[in-house]
């Protein structure tokens, strides 16, 4: 009795192993590639998107599995080169353009132009959303969505000092902002506090005034006679903020807005939260361009969010392509990017800013005129040191938040505009010197 | 003969005989020692080799710089010895208060009255309550426009404007030092504190009997009974207040227009925000070399008083 059970415990064995390796060997017939996602919009409404188009796509082409793992801003410079250090990098990463130059510099990007102009001749992809990424002779990322700044004012109080809209000069905003500076309540919120936040906000007064960091040449031009009046103007604008707007961090200057301590300030375009505040008697809130002074030009501050590839095998660029293909295909990009959040992330297709999917989001459909207003600022958007082929010093520009310690010296009275203009000149010719 | 017997002498006195209970001893803090020796001992190693050679992260390709990163940070760069000068006036000022502030409310708490157990218990609130919960906070009062501070003197008529003490850069750095002793002198009354109620009643009466006055017996009583307490207070609160990153990081992130960058907020911005990973390690090794000389002066003073 024994030994018959033995023996039969034997052959059980001897089974599951052949059955074991019948079916790895089926298993490796179909191998998968598994692919990881690095993106920083960790908020989860924007993680469950992301995660229902990962979803859909994983379904849809079962020989690839996506996987995302969300990150935070604050943390994606250190650990992106940790673990570049280690070897073990993510396959794609959502990234912004400085901090794929920063990435292209160690030298573990990968180009990715065919990608993009596969996307551009089938749904047409904006120029100014490649421009960013393309130096070197390649282009080092694929542009996802775009995040564009307008203005956002407080409709009601405008209406009520009769203050009338959109602005269509920088004295028209100036005088508004004069006008309504009473009562312990600021015309608007210019921060200047030495984070990116402020960078942005410097950067919308340079654009609309060609006023540049480098020419085409990558010459430092910062200290140019049109720089001078852009932050002079933006010194005008400091004086009738909050006093404290030299420490003011990322949630102050909604907080200030839409608790109507201040009556302007710029972000991209985020509906959601002046939405809320409506609902408890603010407001109404609206939208506008920025304003352009006399010789200047329409611009915004635009960031073009571009998946940057960090893997060089053959197999699994071709699944990063089909990937971001389907990202781009218009139905699919409208709903992930109006289901992310909607209006703040942009679809940078002519075909995608067409899409059913997009148009029929309700916050897109109530917004609708400033949606439109945000497609033509991102036709026209450009970013800090990008707006030729970029230097290498930008990610040391960017990262020290040069442009924010710039607005920090205004508002603390430590320097002038034209001592500022040139402070941040010589700034930059030092560090390029140092790069050399 | 004599070459055997010094090869015998030799080899016992560089073997190491242990008995079994060494060995067992050994072995149990053994993990403890592989575990201290990869979080401390290799990236100590790792932050000497950056501070020497420069390695892009991913590449294998290294160079040796030499000190060439010490001299730039020594001679070409302002902003490291305005950031030092800056470190040890918020080392000095805040442990200076923290004395202060610490001896007199363990004066006062060893006080019988009333109360004084209650208050004993939750002085020491400051300094469990997380940094992050106490930066917010005190920037929340401290608003100019909308905390309660300024609203309060401005309701009693002793503030017309702004006081903006956290957006002057006259005042920011005074205000961070007050947060950071608000924060930390409890932690130092309950350890004075615990010390005197060891002081014999004995030697005050005594001392009062011969017609000492009050600051008398707390100059030649107290003091001399403290002193050990308050030297390895003054070790621990210089290191920790030199190396302090948080408070300063949550409430200003070293601005604004760096007026508060210190040493430890340099580092990280050198490190992660500008990727200067070379730079960031060879300052890191001053402030090694600065709290070792801390310790060094420490330990001097220390064994100056056993002997």
């Amino acid at each position: 009795m024994k030994k018959i059970f033995q023996k039969n415990l034997l052959l059980l064995l001897v089974i599951t192993m052949i059955l074991f390796v019948l079916l790895s060997e089926i298993g490796a017939s179909k191998e998968i590639v598994k692919l990881v996602l690095w993106h920083q919009e960790s908020p989860p409404p924007r993680v469950e998107a992301f995660q229902k188009i990962i979803d859909r796509f994983n379904t849809e082409h079962p020989e690839i599995q996506v996987k995302q793992a969300p990150q935070s801003w604050t943390e994606i410079y250190p650990k992106l080169y940790a673990a570049i250090e280690a070897g073990n990098p993510p396959d794609i990463l959502f990234s912004i353009p400085d901090l794929t130059m920063a990435m292209k510099l160690t030298g573990v990007v990968t180009p990715v132009e065919d990608i993009v102009n596969e996307i551009d001749s089938k749904y047409d992809l904006l120029d100014s959303q490649i421009v960013p990424y393309e130096y070197d002779g390649h282009i080092w990322a694929v542009p996802m969505y775009g995040m564009t700044y307008l203005l956002l004012f407080n409709k009601g109080v405008f209406d009520k000092e009769g203050i009338s809209y959109p602005f269509n000069s920088w004295n028209e905003l100036l005088d508004a902002v004069k006008k309504l500076t009473k009562n312990g309540k600021f015309g608007i919120g210019f921060p200047a506090s030495q984070l990116m936040m402020t960078d942005q906000y410097v950067y919308s007064y340079m654009v609309t005034n060609n006023c540049e960091i480098f020419d085409k040449d990558g010459n430092v031009t910062l200290d140019s006679q049109k720089c001078v009046e852009s932050f002079a103007f933006i010194d005008q604008l400091i004086d009738y903020s909050p006093p404290n707007v030299v420490t003011w961090s990322w949630g102050d200057r909604g907080m200030y807005f839409l608790s109507e301590n201040t009556y302007i300030m710029e972000d991209f375009l985020v509906p959601g939260d002046p939405m809320e505040a409506e609902k408890e008697g603010k407001g109404p809130f609206g939208f506008m361009r920025i304003p352009y002074p006399e010789g200047g030009k329409y611009g915004s501050p635009s960031y073009s969010n571009g998946a940057t590839v960090f893997t060089k095998d053959p197999t699994r660029l071709e699944a990063i392509k089909t990937f971001l293909l389907y990202l781009h295909e218009p139905e699919i990009n409208g709903e992930w990017l109006s289901n992310m959040y909607a209006g703040l992330y942009l679809p940078i297709t002519k075909a995608s800013m067409e899409s059913k999917s997009f148009w029929s989001n309700e916050i897109i459909k109530r917004y609708e005129d400033d949606v439109k207003l945000a497609f033509a600022a991102t036709e026209d958007g450009k970013l800090f040191g990008f707006e030729y082929t970029p230097q290498p010093v930008i990610g040391r520009i960017a990262g020290d938040n040069l442009l924010g310690q710039m607005a920090g010296k205004l508002a603390t009275n430590q320097m002038t505009a034209e001592e500022v203009v040139k402070w941040g000149a010589d700034k930059i010719r030092t560090w390029q010197e140092e790069m050399k | 003969m004599v070459t055997e017997k010094l090869n015998i002498q030799t080899k016992r006195k560089f073997s190491i005989n242990l008995t079994k209970n060494e060995k067992l001893g050994l072995l149990l803090v053994a993990p403890l020692l592989i575990w201290l020796a990869l979080v401390l001992l290799y990236p100590f190693i790792y932050v000497i080799f950056l501070s020497l050679f420069k390695r892009d992260p991913g590449s294998s390709i290294i160079q040796f710089k030499g000190l060439i990163y010490f001299y730039n940070l020594l001679f070409r760069d302002d902003l490291f010895w305005q950031s030092l000068l800056r470190s040890f006036y918020w080392t000095a000022s805040n442990v200076i208060a923290q004395f202060f502030f610490g001896i007199l409310v363990a004066l006062l708490l060893r006080q019988k009255f009333r109360g004084a157990s209650f208050i004993r218990l939750w002085i020491i609130v400051p300094w469990i309550t997380p940094v992050v919960v106490v930066i917010l906070v005190w920037g929340w009062m401290l608003n100019p426009t909308l905390g309660i501070v300024e609203a309060l003197l401005r309701q009693v008529g002793f503030l017309q404007g702004y006081l903006n003490l956290l957006g002057n850069v006259k005042t920011i750095m005074n205000t961070l030092i007050g947060i950071h002793t608000w924060r930390f002198f409890p932690f130092v009354s309950i350890i004075v504190l615990g010390r005197m109620l060891g002081i014999p009643e004995e030697l005050y009466e005594a001392a009062k009997v011969d017609g000492a006055s009050n600051l008398q017996r707390f100059l030649h009583i107290t003091l001399p009974q403290l002193r050990g307490v308050l030297l390895t207070f003054l070790m621990l609160a210089t290191v920790w207040t030199f190396t302090s990153f948080d408070t300063i990081f949550i409430m200003t992130g070293g601005g604004p227009v760096d007026v508060t960058t210190t040493l430890p907020i340099l580092v990280y911005r050198k490190a992660f925000k500008t990727f200067q990973l070379n730079e960031a390690a060879a300052l890191s090794l001053i402030m090694f070399l600065f709290t070792s000389i801390f310790m060094a002066i420490y330990i001097k003073l220390g064994v100056e008083r056993d002997d």
